[in-house]
């Protein structure tokens, strides 16, 4: 069966519009959730998401599909696009630190209730302390809902491993409701 | 039991309150999003252009499709009815006359009295199919309704006018000599039958006109007019 991204890609590559629309309606917010939680500024990730974005129609022709599927193919650009952010800073900016604690000092001062407030906390920090494969999990499994299928497309991993890393994040997110009982 | 819900709706809510938190804005998807498909505009933008069709709105397309295909189908339906001669009671009569209206306009000079006289002889026909279900229903249920009657009987005069109009325009093209005299002799003929099919049925109003009718067709048709087809007023 013929995937419905490759398909969108083909189309894409010969300048259709319509197709871009598609692909961006489905991969966009996946991918900025994904940027939000590997650098915690919601500034780096949109400047990261425009950055795959625009990538992906300058690097389109280059998309073979007997290499893999489309949706492989763009979740590859966001991984290295990190990437390349992190070794180009190495070390956080105090300002990026300033701006991360006043977003999220921001929001859990918002409309949540002081028990919430805490615990958003609390998750929050958790996930600064999740490896890079589990905030990945975390980012597609938890927050996009998507299928352990599609993560697998996305990610290259078997269901199975997908099940094992989403067991552990579930573990020590769970970890964190039972500790306040 | 009751701190395993609490912990439920807690998990839920903070899930909640997590993806509000990772979400991207609106405004912020909606100009990445222009960006990213303007990146692809300039190839899509050549495309249209050689497809000046395809430049149209949706809602334009569609309409200008709409309406070929309703002239379409129109023209369709006038032809048919045209071609197999339906009857007044058919719903593609008035389809009929259009059709007939275009001949009229589009036909040759010289074809105009045979068109004018076939187009008399149709409307006569018509008559005819409507008076004979009119006696077909009299005879058959007895209690005849008197709108309906009334209905036919407008009709029926409606076509008998029509069908004197076109039997006029055949007489003056006679007349101003726009047929050639082998076709005078056959139309002369075919307009004195139906002159005198519609004195069959005629009314004693109409008699002035047709004496009229008679004594132009004389003048003009005179020395070709069949035996059987002189005038009957004059053996008054």
């Amino acid at each position: 069966m013929t995937d419905r991204f490759n398909n969108l890609a083909h189309r894409l590559k010969e300048g259709e519009r319509k197709a871009g629309e598609d692909i961006f309606d489905y991969f966009a917010p996946q991918i900025f959730r994904f940027f939000r939680v590997m650098t915690g500024s919601r500034d780096t990730a949109e400047d990261l998401m425009l950055e795959v974005f625009l990538k992906t129609i300058d690097k389109i022709g280059t998309f073979n599909e007997d290499l893999g599927s489309f949706s492989g193919w763009i979740w590859q650009i966001a991984k290295n696009n990190v990437k390349d952010y992190y070794r180009k800073k190495k070390t956080v900016a105090l300002s990026d630190l300033v701006l991360q604690n006043k977003e999220k000092s921001d929001f859990l001062k918002g409309k949540n209730d002081p028990k919430t407030a805490l615990k958003m906390a609390e998750i929050l920090d958790l996930i600064k302390d999740l490896s890079e494969e589990e905030q990945e999990i975390f980012s597609l499994h938890y927050l996009s809902d998507l299928s352990y299928r599609d993560i697998s497309k996305t990610t290259g991993k078997s269901e199975s491993s997908l099940r094992v890393l989403v067991h552990r994040v579930n573990k020590k997110i769970r970890k964190l409701f039972n500790n306040n009982e | 039991m009751s701190n395993f819900i609490t912990r439920k709706i807690e998990e839920y809510r903070c899930k909640k309150s997590l993806r509000n938190y990772f979400e991207p804005g609106e405004d912020f998807l909606c100009e990445i999003k222009k960006l990213f498909l303007d990146k692809i505009a300039p190839e899509e933008s050549t495309k249209k252009a050689r497809h000046s069709w395809f430049n149209l709105p949706e809602v334009l397309k569609y309409s200008l499709a709409s309406f070929f295909g309703l002239i379409f189908l129109g023209s369709g339906a006038a032809v048919y009815a045209d071609k197999t001669n339906v009857d007044y009671s058919h719903p593609l009569y008035n389809f009929k006359r259009v059709a007939e209206a275009m001949r009229v306009n589009l036909a040759p000079e010289e074809q105009l009295p045979i068109l004018h006289n076939e187009l008399a002889q149709r409307r006569l026909d018509e008559v005819k199919k409507i008076e004979a279900a009119d006696i077909l229903v009299t005879t058959t249920t007895e209690t005849v309704i008197n709108a309906d009657i009334k209905k036919h009987q407008e009709i029926i005069t409606k076509l008998r006018n029509d069908m004197r109009q076109e039997v006029n325009t055949v007489i003056s093209e006679i007349e101003e000599k726009h047929v050639q005299e082998i076709s005078a002799h056959k139309l002369c003929d075919s307009v004195s039958d139906i002159i005198k099919e519609d004195e069959k049925r005629g009314d004693g109003e109409v008699k002035e006109i047709h004496m009229k009718n008679w004594a132009r067709l004389e003048k003009n048709c005179g020395d070709f007019i069949n035996a059987s087809s002189t005038n009957p007023l004059k053996e008054d």
